[in-house]
């Protein structure tokens, strides 16, 4: 079907080959696709755009499939588009402070690359690792840090995009205030409705002279999350502020030998960065606001080496939860930050009523909670009752005024929720930007929206 | 005729009837004047009525505003709890929340803290036939569906009328210091940015006022005091130019907010000689009473005065517009008299996406009666 656009061995059709990508990191769901291609080019990739809708297939990008919202998770009859072999650094401009990478380029590969010269890529979601930049556009992807530094639409200005017509497209530019329409806007999170994204310009920053470490216990999450508003009604802006409950801690210490303390009920991992004489000021005014709020104790490490191996245990918190039960459901919703107590406490007595253990590991600094509804997917139908009770706590979270997500998506696994925080001519706005994009809907066509809306014939089809 | 909606369910019912009649409409902050290209219309919608805070939680720093608060009232209000929108355009007591959304503009702080695309996270609009729609949220961190509000950004009032924005806001600074180095030339702005960027150095806003014949930077620390002193200390020790300790604030305003013609250029901060000799120099000499603003590490200058000689002018425009495309920037005209105008396209030539742009249009507004004409290629 591809094999003459991408050789043979680019196109991926046995049943043995295909399974790998019957899913992403959302692995209850798995479809099998048609066909998975890997093109290397922008120009491969535009010809297998144009190919697939001649074959009448719809198109599924993929990045390194790590999404946990089912972004990539293949639909019936649809070909596989995948990024992996487009992992070239084109271009780096050190004064300008712009990279120009292929989508498939991994997160952190772009801060290693930059950091003989002093120099890194802010975004960093806990897949950092392996996750790819074009999965990350796709998703608008966060991290810990995003609470002073923003997300993947902060940080990316320009991109190229091959469209459904096979097209290909510059938009955004390397130079400030670029004319017309901001359609990097559009495009950074639209989860791979809009096209395939081939080229990235990422803007990086200058190290910080300094980052000082926090780490805090607590007896239960309500005075964790005290501090985290104290610290921030005092003008302190952290990088990062993560909080993990007790469940959370035990499941890491488990897993990753920090000698975190377990008969605590809640800790906090803090960092501040910036110039050496205001992170050591902020860092001693933070210390006295959490010792204030009543932290148990409070840590600084010693050396980069320990900071690491804290910062590498709350980032494999999610795939610690292994080491405390045989399944878990990541969540991932947002509430004001003030009502971190209070969402804590519902969820809390979800748990009891529901019988399910729920962990939290979270971005404390801006409301974005990772509830992991612990469960065992042999014990009759606890695999349904678990997401049933994980759907419930983003009940909670619209009914704080949040978001059903904060930086997993909405994909395959959360479109049935998003009128629940969207009015249908709030969606169907949202369905116009897609429309002048996509009028064939030829990409990801089932995710994101709860029900299928054709776009008419009105106007801008390609 | 100009309608002024005190409400948004009144900027509903009337951009619905506006529909139903077919009417062309401009919708106007009432304050800063209608923009570059505003053409003929029908209609104003005025967002003057629409000037109230919707709601304020200093705890999540995060405000609602309607969209004709002017920027200098929404900060008085932050300002009472210690908080602030990290957005400073020009003419803050005039220029309007919505106004600045539409247009994109901003200020020094653009030095540290991005435009109004980076504070934004969510918004009320008025679509085109009438129905209110909101996107985002307010909570700082969302990927619920596709980024409606961003987009928004900058669209000059094409694709829908701006009602609420909500923004995410940041600390007012405990301390701040601004320093001024006059006699720099081009060269000197652009190694100073770069040496401050290698000493790891986060100044919260950089720009330069030119007179003509040489530049005076400011640079201005905010924050923590013993943050402040440190980095006030560390420039003076790499900058080997005498410094003042002054403002150019003033300056730096009147260069933003007068003069008949207003006009933008920008190309990448390596390039800032280039769009000093290219761009700026042409362009300062041509203008009567001209003043000339550049912020060095975003290298955008905006360019101000009056037309004396129109026919000189406008080789000038033309001149610096096709060295600005060339170098991969841009130029446009913020504010012109009717001579210039009539005769000078005011943003030059459309992106590679322009067809993105005009689908854009043809969905948001398939009748094109939203500032028509009055945005890139007369969309």
């Amino acid at each position: 079907m591809f094999a003459d656009i991408v050789g043979a061995e680019n196109c991926i059709t046995d049943p043995a080959g295909l399974r790998v990508y019957e899913c992403d990191g959302l692995t209850g769901t798995r479809v099998r696709p048609a066909v998975v291609v890997l093109p290397e080019t922008t120009d491969e990739v535009a010809r297998c755009i144009v190919r697939a809708r001649k074959l009448g297939m719809v198109i599924v990008p993929r990045g390194s499939g790590t999404g946990l919202s089912g972004g990539a998770l293949p639909i019936e009859g649809a070909a596989v588009i995948g990024t992996s072999r487009m992992r070239a650094i084109l271009d780096v401009d050190i004064e300008n402070q712009r990279m120009r990478v292929q989508p498939g380029v991994i997160n952190l590969d772009i801060s290693k690359h930059l950091a003989p010269l002093g120099y890194y890529y802010a975004p960093d979601p806990s897949s950092q690792s392996v996750c790819s930049i074009g999965g990350n556009v796709a998703e608008n992807s966060g991290g810990a840090h995003c609470l002073k530094y923003g997300f993947t639409i902060n940080h990316v200005v320009a991109l190229t995009i091959v469209l459904a017509s096979g097209e290909v497209v510059e938009i955004g530019s390397s130079v400030a205030d670029p004319l017309g329409y901001d359609l990097t806007a559009a495009v950074i999170g639209s989860e791979g409705l809009l096209g395939i994204v081939t080229e990235v310009v990422v803007r990086f920053l200058r190290k910080p002279q300094a980052t000082r470490t926090v780490f805090a216990t607590f007896p239960s999450t309500d005075e964790a999350g005290e501090a985290v508003s104290r610290i921030i009604s005092a003008g302190i802006v952290p990088a990062a502020i993560e909080m993990m409950d007790g469940l959370a801690i035990e499941a890491i210490v488990a897993a990753t030998h920090v000698d975190w303390p377990l008969d605590v009920g809640a800790a906090l991992l803090m960092d501040v960065d910036g110039i050496s004489a205001e992170v050591d000021e902020t860092a001693r005014a933070a210390v006295a606001i959490l010792e204030g709020a009543g932290a148990l104790e409070i840590r600084n490490p010693h050396d980069e080496s320990e900071r690491a191996l804290m910062w590498k245990g709350r980032k494999g918190a999610f795939a610690a939860m292994g080491r405390i039960s045989p399944n878990y459901y990541v969540q991932d919703g947002v509430i004001p930050r003030s009502d971190i107590a209070r969402v804590l406490r519902e969820i809390a007595d979800l748990s009891h009523r529901s019988g399910f253990r729920i962990a939290n590991v979270f971005h404390a600094g801006d409301g974005n909670l990772h509830p992991l509804v612990l469960y065992d997917a042999r014990a009759g139908d606890e695999s349904e009752r678990a997401e049933h009770v994980a759907s419930q706590i983003l009940q909670i979270c619209v009914k704080y005024g949040g978001s059903i997500t904060g930086e997993h998506g909405v994909g395959a696994d959360k479109a049935r929720y998003m009128g629940e925080m969207f009015s249908d001519d709030d969606l169907e706005t949202m369905q116009y930007v897609r429309c002048a994009f996509d009028a064939t809907q030829t990409f990801n066509p089932t995710k994101v929206f709860p029900a299928p809306r054709l776009c008419g014939d009105r106007a801008g089809v390609r | 005729m100009t309608h002024a909606p005190a409400s948004l369910d009144e900027a509903s019912a009337l951009l619905r009837e506006l529909a139903a009649k077919q009417r062309t409409l401009c919708i106007t902050g009432d304050s800063t004047p209608g923009g570059p290209a505003c053409v003929p219309v029908d209609e104003t919608v005025s967002t003057r009525a629409l000037n109230a805070i919707v709601d304020y939680v200093p705890a999540d720093q995060i405000v609602t505003v309607q969209a004709g608060m002017t920027i200098a009232r929404l900060q008085a209000a932050l300002r009472e709890q210690k908080q602030r929108l990290a957005l400073d355009p020009p003419g803050p007591q005039r220029a309007t929340v919505g106004g600045n959304v539409a247009t994109a503009s901003y200020g020094p702080l653009r030095t540290r803290y991005g435009t109004a695309r980076d504070v934004i996270v969510g918004m009320t609009i008025v679509r085109a036939d009438g129905t209110l729609v909101r996107g985002g949220g307010k909570v700082v961190k969302n990927v619920a569906g596709f980024d409606v509000p961003k987009l928004m950004v900058g669209t000059h009032g094409t694709l829908a009328m701006i009602g609420t924005v909500t923004f995410r806001l940041h600390p007012l600074p405990e301390a701040q210091t601004e320093i001024v180095f006059p006699g720099c030339d081009a060269a000197v702005l652009r190694s100073l940015c770069t040496a401050m960027t290698q000493a790891q150095l986060e100044p919260s806003a950089v720009f330069a006022v030119y007179d003509g014949s040489s530049y005076a930077l400011a640079i201005r620390f905010e924050g923590f005091p013993d943050g402040v002193t440190a980095q006030r200390a560390t420039l003076l020790k790499l900058a080997a130019c005498d410094h003042e300790d002054a403002t150019l604030g003033s300056e730096h305003e009147a260069a933003r907010t007068s003069g008949a013609l207003q006009v933008k250029i920008t190309a990448a901060p390596s390039m800032l000689e280039a769009l000093h000799a290219n761009g700026i120099v042409a362009l300062h000499g041509a203008l009567a009473r001209a003043r000339t603003v550049v912020y060095p590490s975003v290298a955008a200058a905006f360019i101000s005065g009056d037309c004396e000689d129109v026919a000189g002018v406008l080789g000038t425009l033309n001149a610096a517009r096709v060295w600005a495309e060339s170098a991969g920037g841009a130029l446009v005209v913020e504010e012109a008299p009717a001579g210039i105008r009539a005769a000078f396209n005011a943003w030059g030539t459309p992106p590679p996406a322009f067809g993105l742009m005009r689908a854009l249009k043809e969905r948001f507004d398939p009748d094109r009666r939203l500032n028509p004409g009055g945005f890139v290629e007369r969309l």
